[in-house]
């Protein structure tokens, strides 16, 4: 195991070398720059030189990626062109408010997820199974951005009892204030990416409940709820486990058109607000932050997945 | 770990099924899924003002006792300012919120985000009412010579937000940066006027110009001027803090998420500000802020579009944004084709149907103009939109004579659903003489680069032009006489000899003389076509009172209270 994580390990540095290169170059290829958005389109050619100098922006690009690569290797990620500030501690002021949501998101995500795949599947020709389909239909047709509107629209305006403009409060700080501020967004975030899971544990638990072991648990008299929770579950969850692990990455990149619609002060505004004006430095941060996550994501569900099927770790 | 996913804690219990489950052990299984959505419920039904209440931070349910959450009392709607009747109360805290954010706390950066913030940390030399008729805000007096060439100012006996005196030094400090073409700020372009700046005594300021200079021009410069401490009027102090003697100072910043402002107890305008506490939250649309406010989430909104008028009349305290504030210009790049016929220009500028554009983007908000100059401006002339209005017969004639092209492609930013909306109905209009107009959405900051690269035909910008001289439009990228946005080095002569004539005028009859010969270049012209003022709302809470904005659309909080 220790040499499947090394390898693992090993392999993320040609990802993100390879992540670092391409993301300075997509975003250096978009029209505009922080110079234009800092002087404003009154501002004459001589502001705007001086700004871009500032800046060090009129050095040339491979020059300006050296000297970027150079402090980035010793972990300094530069400074935000718009507002001086460190795009690390940007990011570490937003990242715990990202963190709470996502894992409020993934709470949603497992708990709306299971039930109603195991639903659909133990009784697909039920009213209760027709109506879980017709849920997971309409979940995954609806866009992110439409149900946080909705939500906002019924929750917040029209009855006025979750805030529309969400704000962070450390769940450690305040709990009820915490839930209160994310469970909107959560479930705004959570419920497509469930509707995903429940299909995965759906199409899983379908396949795994004619398998021979469900029968040969049934024969020596195990009731039904051990043969499907005990036997079945643990065997259908293997691919909904990696598909979840999968989605925690998405939520990350999801995150952003939540944020912006709740007004939630995460990661994901700020990379909103960082591709609207331009500011390089804080969208390779932060979207070098999103793969540098993705990839320890995926290999911690490599890891789980060989400790759930024995026969990984043994290949 | 089927303990952790399954319906239930005791694997022994419940019924035993055969190939299906039955109803009861399904319902059992989607409990869990239930649990979330009953989690939410239960905190709804718990949920009260602490909801959006983070500790050390204010929201509408936790203003500190000074506001309460909308009340459906209904509010009025076009006014200036929100009616102060009443005495007003001092203390309480409130949160408005605002579509844009704040970059830092630079003054000289004439950042449209930045500006209202700005108006509630700095003082300026002056302020205008909306007839541009100056009063005092740090300068007491001002004294300009005979010969228009120097200015005197005396200033008031304050102090910034620490403390520390409020001297001709720190206005000098100001000037000096203000010039430094290194810096590229923005505040250059109004203090071009001064050729030298000292300070004889601690509360005098002498300006010396480069040339005879009208009062209008002087006093321009004076509304646009924020005061800055002088030791801490470098760009590294001013990422960081303000350096001020506004109503307000600053007590927190999360950038790009709030602003928290406090009491500045030093004012000199004592016992205002009322409130003691004023927190600006950044919303990234238009939208998002509406929501937030009729969510409770927020006090009060500004600057939002005048298309929800209608939605929030009723329940809000309406306040309607400067008319001169913004402008809303259809700029077509006269070194492209077709707009490099003059009389394809002139065709699409008749074109216009600026009534129904107010009508349908605006809600009925605004005025027509025909130039850049809004009705409060000296530069205003209202025989222009009878002479040469909306007259789709005269357009076709011209169009026809031009003989040029008879379609264009325009960008729009895919956000501003205004400016979209706005260009359906030309669009539907230009069709009608037989040309044809294309929508090209795109992200706002491409919008901006494309124009200034001058690579696309045409665009719709507003332009701010709450100055009291008619030669503050050559502040706009597409009048300025230097690296024109739309001319380029091919600027037509009559315009450049008409602002140079106006540049020139030191007296009242020579500044409209020359006001008269510009707006005749402009009508012939018409690369920048006027359509109507642009009307940004700002919508109060119905308790707040006091509420009022600057001509240049700056949100004045200072006489603010919550009844």
């Amino acid at each position: 195991m220790r040499a499947y994580l090394l390898r693992r390990l090993v392999q993320f540095v040609p990802v993100l070398a390879l992540a670092t290169v391409v993301i300075w170059a997509m975003i250096y290829a978009l029209p505009g720059n922080p110079a234009l958005v800092v002087g404003g389109t009154d501002a004459t050619p001589e502001q705007l030189a001086a700004i871009t100098a500032r800046m060090g922006l009129d050095r040339p690009l491979p020059a300006q990626f050296a000297t970027w690569l150079g402090h980035a290797v010793r972990g300094d990620m530069g400074s935000s062109f718009i507002s001086g500030r460190s795009v690390t501690s940007l990011i570490a002021d937003r990242l715990p408010a990202t963190v709470q949501l996502a894992v409020l998101a993934m709470v949603v995500v497992i708990l709306v997820g299971v039930p109603l795949g195991m639903a659909a599947a133990l009784a697909p020709r039920s009213w209760l199974g027709r109506l879980v389909n017709v849920v997971l239909a309409f979940g995954l047709a609806v866009p992110t951005f439409w149900l946080g509107i909705l939500l906002i629209l019924a929750l917040s305006i029209q009855f006025n009892l979750l805030p529309a403009a969400s704000v962070f409060v450390p769940i450690w700080q305040d709990p009820f204030a915490a839930l209160q501020n994310t469970v909107l967004p959560a479930l705004a975030l959570g419920i497509p990416p469930a509707t995903i899971t429940a299909r995965f544990v759906a199409a899983s638990m379908s396949d795994v409940m004619e398998r021979d072991f469900v029968r040969t648990a049934r024969a020596k008299g195990a009731s039904e709820r051990v043969v499907v929770v005990r036997h079945a579950l643990r065997n259908a969850l293997l691919p909904a486990v990696t598909m979840t692990g999968v989605q925690l990455g998405h939520l990350l990149g999801g995150a952003i058109v939540v944020e912006v619609v709740f007004t939630y002060p995460g990661l994901g505004r700020l990379l909103y607000s960082a591709l609207s004006s331009r500011d390089y430095a804080l969208i390779q941060g932060i979207v070098l932050l999103a793969v540098l996550i993705f990839l320890v994501l995926n290999m911690a569900i490599d890891i789980l997945y060989a400790y759930l099927d024995p026969r990984i770790r043994m290949g | 770990m089927s303990n952790h996913v399954g319906p239930e804690g005791n694997e022994t219990s419940g019924a035993v099924l055969g190939r299906s489950i039955g109803r009861r052990t399904l319902i059992r299984a989607l409990a869990l899924g239930g649990g979330s959505l009953a989690l939410g419920a239960s905190l709804i039904g718990c949920s009260s003002d602490a909801a959006g209440a983070p500790s050390g931070s204010s929201s509408p349910g936790g203003t500190g006792g000074a506001s309460t959450p909308p009340a459906g009392t209904g509010g009025t709607s076009g006014g200036a300012s929100a009616p102060a009747g009443g005495t007003p109360t001092m203390g309480g805290k409130l949160t408005i919120g605002i579509a844009s954010s704040l970059a830092d706390f630079d003054p000289y950066n004439h950042l449209a985000v930045n500006f209202p913030m700005m108006a509630t940390l700095y003082s300026y030399l002056i302020t205008y009412d909306d007839d541009y008729q100056p009063h005092p805000d740090l300068a007491t007096k001002w004294t300009i010579a005979d010969d228009h060439l120097s200015a005197t100012i005396t200033l008031r006996d304050t102090v910034f937000h620490d403390g520390s005196p409020v001297t001709g030094q720190d206005v000098v400090a100001g000037i000096t940066r203000a010039l430094d073409p290194k810096l590229g700020l923005s505040e250059a372009a109004t203090a071009s006027i001064i050729k030298t700046a000292t300070a004889p005594d601690e509360h005098t300021v002498k300006l010396e110009f480069t040339g005879p200079t009208a009062e209008s021009r002087i006093l321009d410069f004076m509304y646009w001027f924020p005061v800055v401490q002088a030791s801490k009027n470098t760009p590294e102090q001013l990422k960081q803090t303000g350096a001020g003697s506004g109503p307000f100072m600053l007590d927190s910043y999360s950038p790009g998420d709030s602003l928290v402002l406090k009491k500045n107890p030093h004012y000199y305008d004592s016992p205002k500000p009322y409130l003691d506490e004023l927190q600006f939250r950044f919303f990234d649309t238009k939208d998002a802020l509406v929501s937030a406010l009729r969510g409770g989430s927020v006090d009060g909104a500004l600057a939002v579009d005048a298309r929800y008028n209608n939605q929030l009349k009723d329940q809000y305290t309406v306040v309607q944004g400067a008319p001169g504030a913004l402008i809303t210009l259809f700029r077509l790049n006269p070194l492209q084709a077709p707009f490099d016929n003059k009389l394809v220009r002139q065709a699409v500028a008749r074109s216009i149907d600026r009534e129904r554009l107010i009508k349908e983007v605006q809600g009925g908000l605004g005025q027509p103009v025909y130039t850049s100059f809004p009705p409060n401006s000296a530069g205003f002339d209202a025989a222009l939109l009878q002479k040469y209005g909306f007259d789709l017969d005269a357009a076709k004639a011209l169009l026809e004579q031009s003989g040029g092209g008879k379609s264009a492609k325009v960008i729009v930013d895919s956000a501003d659903q205004a400016t979209t909306s706005a260009l359906l109905i030309i669009k539907e209009d230009l069709a009608k003489i037989g040309f044809e107009l294309t929508l090209d959405p795109m992200d706002a900051t491409t919008v901006n680069a494309k124009y200034l690269e001058g690579s696309e035909q045409c665009v719709i910008r507003a332009s701010s032009n709450a100055y009291s001289s008619p030669t503050g439009i050559t502040q706009d990228s597409g009048f300025r006489l230097a690296n024109n946005a739309l001319w380029k080095d091919q600027i037509p002569q009559d315009y450049q000899d008409a602002i140079a004539a106006l540049t020139a005028a030191a007296t009242p009859e020579a500044v409209q003389a020359a006001t008269a010969q510009l707006n005749t270049v402009l009508t012939d012209e018409s690369w920048a076509i006027g359509m109507y003022t642009q009307v940004n709302l700002s919508a109060m809470d119905s308790k707040i009172k006091g509420f009022t904005r600057s001509p240049a659309d700056h949100p004045v909080f200072t006489e603010v209270y919550v009844a």
